[in-house]
């Protein structure tokens, strides 16, 4: 029974020696340690994984850009997007960047930055001379309109009655990629689509001259910014402040063009 | 045809985590199952209740609560083991629990006359543990242990919580991006791929260590 008392000594001791070592890691103060981004790996344009399996995206360049300015390490970490509370509480992460929203539930386990984007859905359409022009629903009378179905759009259009009254005919898709070809070859007259997917996806495909991005949002428009713990004040204020720089220097701005190919960054 | 391929070759990446996780399981739990069985059937009293309580703990917990726990709790008592140490950790312990319930049913279907009967002959312990118990304890063994193994690979697959990309979670991240279900049928052949390598092994093994039944 001796080994077995050894074995069980040699465990604890090796336990707690791992431990020791990422306890000195986890103090998120100290200036050496690598700051671990946690974020959705199948999130794009926020965050996902491109052909050669680097982590990519509007988010992941964003977050580069400011650690660049801190002088920090970085280290992109893939979480499960039903637990990054939890990772986050758990200090399996620093923070989390990657097109979260802020909500009134996230609110009371997270610290949130200055928002630096809106989240929400717009109306996209066929490009024409006076495309640019409709800025009120009432303009999208006699339109045909396509959505993805069981998305929050669905809702907000189920609940817009002038909307609902205005336009000829509703059609639903599985896919927000389906409804962008179905408006290219003219079976639907407008899509409604999230701001920055419908906009990644003009930019991935090459359509600009094709197809506008119209100044009207449908439903309600929500804030999206980075989530930090809620005691990590000093880590907070850190990358906040360089966060700052970069939103004012141009980078952020050129971060966005690239993704999105206009500015889609909240002015301050 | 392509695009099959490259959805193989990516799941066949997940299959390697899938392997790791399986395979270092198997090598710590087996030893430390035995080592608990035999700490269950000691003489020594608060050893063996100790042993008992590990396996109810182990046994009487889901394995996803486990891994939570050592992954998400843990950290919070200032133990933060790395991804694959956290996830190895909880499986290890669990299994190892469930083996170390097969060898104590295993060493208990010796029947008490054949120690007696060695002590007779003048057998040491050891000698008649290494060359008398061992080989029938084996054999009964070998059976529950291929059930628990042919678990373990299928179990492998909870770590999809921990964020670990393996088998399961590559297959079902295709099947989210590419709204294609191919990706299940793919890691289905996959499990049964493995499973098919392990019961063959088994009967092999059983074979062996079965020469001796009339």
């Amino acid at each position: 029974m001796k080994i077995l008392y050894l074995l069980m000594i040699a465990m604890m001791i090796l336990t707690t020696g791992c431990g020791d070592q990422n306890q000195k890691g986890g103090d998120s103060n100290s200036n050496a340690k690598k700051l671990i981004v946690g974020f959705d790996e199948n999130f794009p344009p926020f965050g996902f994984k491109d052909q050669n399996g680097e982590f990519v995206g509007f988010d992941i360049d964003l977050a580069k850009a400011t650690m660049k300015e801190m002088g920090r390490e970085v280290e992109f970490k893939p979480i499960d997007w039903d637990t990054k509370e939890d990772d986050l509480s758990a200090g399996r992460i620093d923070m989390i960047w990657n097109g979260l929203e802020i909500t009134d539930d996230r609110e009371k386990s997270m610290l949130f930055s200055k928002p630096y984007m809106y989240s929400g859905f717009i109306v996209f359409v066929c490009h024409s001379e006076n495309s640019k022009d409709i800025k009120n629903k009432d303009q999208l009378a006699g339109f045909t309109v396509g959505i993805q179905s069981g998305s929050t759009v669905e809702m907000y259009v189920e609940h817009d009655v002038a909307l609902k009254s205005n336009v000829k005919e509703i059609k639903f898709y599985k896919e927000n990629n389906e409804i962008f070809k179905e408006m290219l070859e003219g079976k639907v007259d407008a899509l409604i689509a999230d701001e920055t997917y419908g906009n990644y996806y003009i930019i991935q495909n090459h359509l600009e001259d094709k197809i506008d991005a119209l100044n009207l949002t449908i439903g309600a428009k929500g804030k999206i910014a980075i989530g930090f713990r809620k005691q990590d004040i000093k880590l907070f204020t850190e990358v906040q402040t360089a966060f700052d720089k970069i939103l004012k220097d141009g980078t952020a701005e050129k971060i966005s063009d690239k993704w999105f190919g206009k500015n889609l960054l909240i002015k301050n | 045809m392509e695009k099959f391929l490259n959805m193989t070759v990516l799941i066949f990446q997940g299959a390697g985590v899938t392997l790791e996780i399986f395979f270092i399981t198997l090598i710590l739990a087996l030893p430390i199952g035995a080592l608990a069985a035999l700490g269950r059937l000691s003489k020594i009293k608060p050893l063996s209740l100790l042993m008992e309580f590990y396996v109810w703990i182990m046994r009487g917990t889901p394995l996803m609560l486990q891994l939570l726990f050592v992954y998400f709790a843990l950290p919070v008592v200032g133990l933060r083991l790395p991804d694959i140490a956290a996830a190895l950790l909880a499986f290890t312990l669990n299994y190892a629990a469930y083996f170390a319930e097969i060898f104590r049913a295993g060493l208990q279907a010796i029947p008490r006359g054949q120690f007696e009967a060695s002590k007779v002959l003048g057998l040491s312990h050891w000698h008649t543990m290494k060359r008398i118990v061992f080989p029938q304890v084996l054999r009964i063994v070998l059976p529950p242990i291929s059930n628990e193994t042919i678990n373990l690979v299928k179990d492998t697959s909870l770590i999809y919580i921990l964020a670990m990309n393996d088998l399961l979670r590559v297959a079902r991240t295709i099947v989210q991006r590419e709204f294609d279900m191919t990706p299940f049928l793919i890691a289905a052949i996959f499990y049964l791929a493995m499973t098919a390598v392990l019961t063959w092994a088994f009967k092999k093994l059983e074979a062996h260590y079965g020469k001796y039944d009339a």
